[in-house]
């Protein structure tokens, strides 16, 4: 019966149109966690090849919380880089979303144009051309630095300040980002608030303090989260700016995988590696959001 | 009426905005100036000479360098994983927003969705190295996309799910009651009436791609390899040629100056819509 | 051009029961309106009529035929959307061609039936323009055209004039009553407004929390409206309401509340409820506004309203005022003198309540004694 044929193709449809998304998330994303947890209990050798795994049970978390001190250096200063690198962004990104709310079209425009450009080109570039920028003998900043009598100082390969570079970088690289999430905030509230708080206040810092921050809460909340988990992406920029180098001062966990799996070879070590990393960030994903959620809603019962 | 504190409050805020401004443009004219220098003059930190294009020519045309196959590569891989994501985004985000399935696929197909686009993609690239050395498509253009089509199908997906709410659900019904099957409320109504969406979105799969990084490295042989990779063995070599490099780090930033010129209003709603959700 | 048939129809969300269950019958040719306040499920029965919802019990007939399972698409219904729901991307020509072409009939015939309804809803010369270069009302009648031009069994509508501007109601009223005619259509048209039930319906079907309350012409449910329900939801301004009990009188009732009011009866309508009235059972009085006659002084059949508020509408004037904390209208005649002779706030008038022309509802299950009794 027609009738019966459109049901049937219509329920298939239903079924047929999430079946390339989630075979896909099946099979390259949810099928690698498990095979991270075999290879992780495994000891790996290629031949011919092709991956051949034997059982070993923990060896490999053995090996990693005991022995593997570089990755532990890694997580250390991956979590500084985090700490660090996104409450810079926070604080320079918000300071000049209100700073530059009130301008004009043309202005915007521009602005915005140029504080997309570190966000949509390859951060390998970013890293190359920093590492050119911040070169010791004949980067651009060390000449700046020189007309004031300042330096030359080796941002990449002092290891007191390397890290502090690769910071400096991030911070570059993510403000602009914060900057327009920042801005789209602060113009989707009502403007009407602020004329009306324009009775009540007596000071910008009163207003800034009273009126705009209560209502950019779930804004600076969810951009704060977002770039906090986001931060502990990162590995193309360390490749190339310091490799991890000097010593451990810049290795951050990815470049600690990385290594240990692909520069190594020491497969089940590496899948150990990403495995708890993995958990954790997965961990720190759920913990943030339900944070979020929490602080979010009571902000929302405070306002309204 | 501005008052007067205010006025210089907006001038002050301006010259910061513009100060930052200023600190992103400068590094990139700054490269840019070099990929036109000769090695020695870069290295004497000369800062006029006369421009040359001999890194340009040197990098795309010269026997030894592959960069020309390798930005064909990005482009290539970069240009079909864009549309397979955007086809297999849009299919899924329409079932989800309007074909209400069943809660639990939802939340699960979406709640992994997000973590997963949040989790270190290192962390992936070891298992994927494995499996796809073991099934034999290591370092084939098969891999590579693949993996970028996954890489960028979480934030596609979410993108149209918000693209695509805006279409009133009447619209759909409508078309329902007109005869439409599902899958031609998709063809005639949901695709021509998102295409804006859709641009944002494949823009921003487009860039993620291009931009990709961690999984070419490690899935990508000689004959695969994207742009972003070979910039990163310049920096290997015992002589690291800057000008080169330099030359190369410009044109991988041309899709993006391309974007921001062409479908600067698109690329800015697909990151905001993409970042709040 | 259908029959309809609603056959213990049900719906639920879980345990939210939107409908607890219906019946309905809807003959061909019938213009028939679902009448209801926001939340009485008029709206879901639509669309589970369209097969746009699902149904959770019960069977959907269309010239006998089981509809209940049959994909929207096959349905053979044409419907009306409130926001219009005209696709966007398409110009009027394309959005009234869309169903046909769907079915793949003859160009020819399509090119021939948009031309029709082209000319019928006077839409000649936008054939060629998008939506959104559309006026309200042109978009309401492209809506409209999308339906007629596909001869559909049913018209469904769904609150499609709530866009509209009040001028532009009443006249695209008129035009969907006329085009109904014209078709020999089957209509169901779903509204909140009961001037649009009233002008349009041959019968209405007033719905509350899921149950038809009444269904009958305009004229059954304002004139003998079975419960309070629909006495109080028909008529503007509202039927006004007494509670108390009643009492047999001279050439009426008697009823004593909150309000002392006499009810004059016919000796018909006095034999016919002297039963009822006699347990002593507690009722409400209903009258409308316009069934009180003015008296000149007060006596024992009349009462008195303190005039607290007048609204002169030219061929007809409303009074208001308190009486027991309730408010009471009533509608008083004027002529083409003007306000000059009418209450004037501030002073009291006499009301009687005009003969036979109450209701009587039991207070408790809001059934109308007088219809119930048959006076």
């Amino acid at each position: 019966m027609a009738t019966n044929s459109t049901r049937r193709r219509n329920a298939l449809w239903r079924i047929g149109s999430l079946l390339p998304a989630s075979l896909l998330l099946v099979a390259l994303s949810i099928y690698p966690v498990f095979n991270l947890v075999g290879l992780s209990l495994s000891d790996v050798e290629w031949i011919d090849g092709r991956a051949h795994s034997e059982f070993i049970g923990f060896a490999n978390f053995d090996q990693l919380f005991r022995h593997e001190t570089v990755y532990w250096a890694g997580v250390r200063n991956t979590i500084i880089f985090a700490i660090c690198a996104v409450t810079a962004q926070m604080i320079f990104g918000f300071s000049m979303a209100l700073a530059a709310r009130r301008a004009s079209g043309v202005t915007r425009a521009v602005l915005t144009a140029v504080f997309l450009l570190p966000i949509v080109m390859p951060p390998i570039v970013i890293g190359a051309m920093w590492r050119l920028l911040l070169g010791r003998d004949f980067g651009a900043v060390n000449t700046l630095l020189g007309y004031v009598g300042i330096g030359p100082i080796d941002f990449l390969g002092n290891p007191d300040i390397a890290l502090a570079s690769v910071i400096l970088v991030d911070i570059w690289h993510w403000t602009p980002f914060v900057f327009l999430l920042m801005l789209t905030g602060l113009e989707s509230l009502d403007q009407e608030v602020f004329e009306a708080a324009k009775f009540d206040v007596r000071s910008p810092w009163q207003e800034l303090r009273y009126v705009t921050i209560p209502l950019m809460v779930p804004t600076i909340l969810i951009t704060l989260g977002l770039r906090l988990v986001l931060s502990f992406k990162v590995f193309d920029e360390v490749y190339l700016l310091t490799g991890g180098g000097p010593g451990t001062s810049t290795e951050v966990i990815n470049f600690s995988i990385y290594r240990t799996f692909f520069a190594q070879d020491r497969l089940g070590v590496g899948s150990a590696m990403s495995l708890l990393t993995l958990v954790a960030v997965a961990v720190l994903i759920v913990v943030v959001n339900l944070w979020i959620r929490k602080r979010r809603s009571k902000s929302q019962e405070a306002t309204s | 009426m501005i008052s007067r504190t205010t006025r210089k409050n907006l001038l002050g805020g301006h010259l910061v905005a513009w100060g930052y401004a200023l600190i992103i443009i400068g590094p990139m004219f700054w490269i840019l100036s070099n990929s036109f220098k000769r090695q020695i003059d870069i290295l004497m930190g000369n800062t006029f000479s006369t421009p040359i294009l001999t890194n340009y020519e040197t990098l795309l045309f010269s026997r030894q360098s592959d960069f020309l196959m390798n930005l064909w590569n990005s482009a290539m891989i970069g240009v079909v994983s864009t549309v397979i994501v955007l086809v297999i985004a849009t299919l899924a985000a329409f079932t989800i927003i309007r074909l209400e399935p069943p809660k639990w696929a939802t939340a699960l197909l979406l709640g992994w969705a997000l973590v997963f686009h949040m989790l270190p993609t290192l962390t992936f690239v070891g298992s994927w190295y494995v499996m796809f050395s073991n099934m034999g498509l290591h370092g084939t253009y098969t891999a590579l996309i693949l993996t970028h089509v996954l890489h960028a199908l979480p934030q596609t997906m979410f993108l149209m799910v918000g693209f695509l709410l805006n279409i009133p659900r009447e619209l759909i019904q409508a078309a329902r009651m007109d005869g439409c099957s599902y899958g031609q409320v998709f063809r005639r109504i949901v695709v021509p009436l998102s295409f804006g969406g859709m641009a944002a979105a494949g823009a921003l799969a487009f860039i993620q791609s291009w931009s990709d990084f961690a999984i070419s490295l490690n899935l990508s042989d000689q004959d695969t390899m994207t742009a972003p990779v070979a910039i990163a063995t310049f920096a290997q070599e015992h002589q690291i040629r800057y000008g080169e490099m330099a030359a190369a780090s410009v044109m991988s930033m041309i899709p993006a100056l391309i974007l921001i010129l062409l479908g600067q209003r698109y690329v800015v709603r697909g990151l905001m819509a993409g970042a709040v959700k | 051009m259908a029959q309809l048939t609603l056959e213990k129809v049900r719906k639920a969300y879980g345990d939210a029961v939107v409908i607890p269950e219906i019946d309905l019958d809807i003959r061909s040719g019938e213009f028939v309106c679902l009448v209801g306040p926001s939340g009485s499920g008029k709206s879901t029965l639509l669309r589970m009529i369209a097969g746009l919802e699902g149904i959770t019990r019960g069977t959907v007939r269309v010239d006998g035929e089981d509809m209940t399972d049959v994909d929207p698409s096959d349905r053979d219904m044409g419907m009306v959307f409130q926001s219009y729901a005209l696709y966007p991307h398409m110009t009027v020509r394309d959005n009234m061609s869309f169903a046909l072409r769907m079915r793949k009939e003859d160009p020819k015939l399509i090119e021939e039936r948009v031309a029709e309804a082209v000319e019928m809803l006077d839409l000649k010369g936008l054939e060629d323009r998008k939506p959104a270069a559309l006026s309200g009302g042109q978009r309401q009648r492209v809506a409209m055209g999308r339906c007629i031009v596909r001869k559909p069994k049913l018209f469904l509508f769904d609150e499609p004039l709530s866009n509209l501007d009040a001028k532009l109601r009443t006249a695209t009223r008129h035009q969907i009553r006329h085009l109904h005619d014209r078709l020999g259509a089957t209509s169901i048209f779903v509204t909140h407004d009961q001037v649009e039930a009233m002008t349009m319906a041959d019968r209405i079907a007033l719905l509350n929390f899921g149950e038809i309350m009444q269904i009958g012409t305009p004229q059954e449910l304002y004139l003998q409206p079975q419960n309070r329900f629909t006495a109080g939801f028909l008529g503007s301004p509202e039927m006004n309401f007494f509670e108390g009990t009643v009492s047999v009188g001279e050439g009426g009732f008697v009823l004593n509340g909150t309000a002392s009011l006499f009810l004059p009866a016919s000796a018909g309508r006095l034999a016919a409820l002297r039963e009822v009235v006699g347990t002593g059972r507690k009722v409400e009085i209903g009258v409308r506004p316009e069934h009180f006659d003015l008296a000149a002084e007060a006596g024992a059949d009349t009462m008195s309203l303190p005039v607290a508020g007048l609204e002169w509408l030219g061929h007809e004037a409303f009074v208001f005022g308190h009486v027991d904390g309730r408010e009471i209208g009533v509608r008083v005649a004027t002529d083409a003198s003007g306000a000059s002779d009418l209450p004037k706030p501030g002073s009291p008038v006499q009301l009687r309540v005009v003969e036979d022309s109450w209701h009587m509802f039991d207070a408790t299950s809001g059934d109308n004694l007088v219809v119930k009794s048959g006076a």
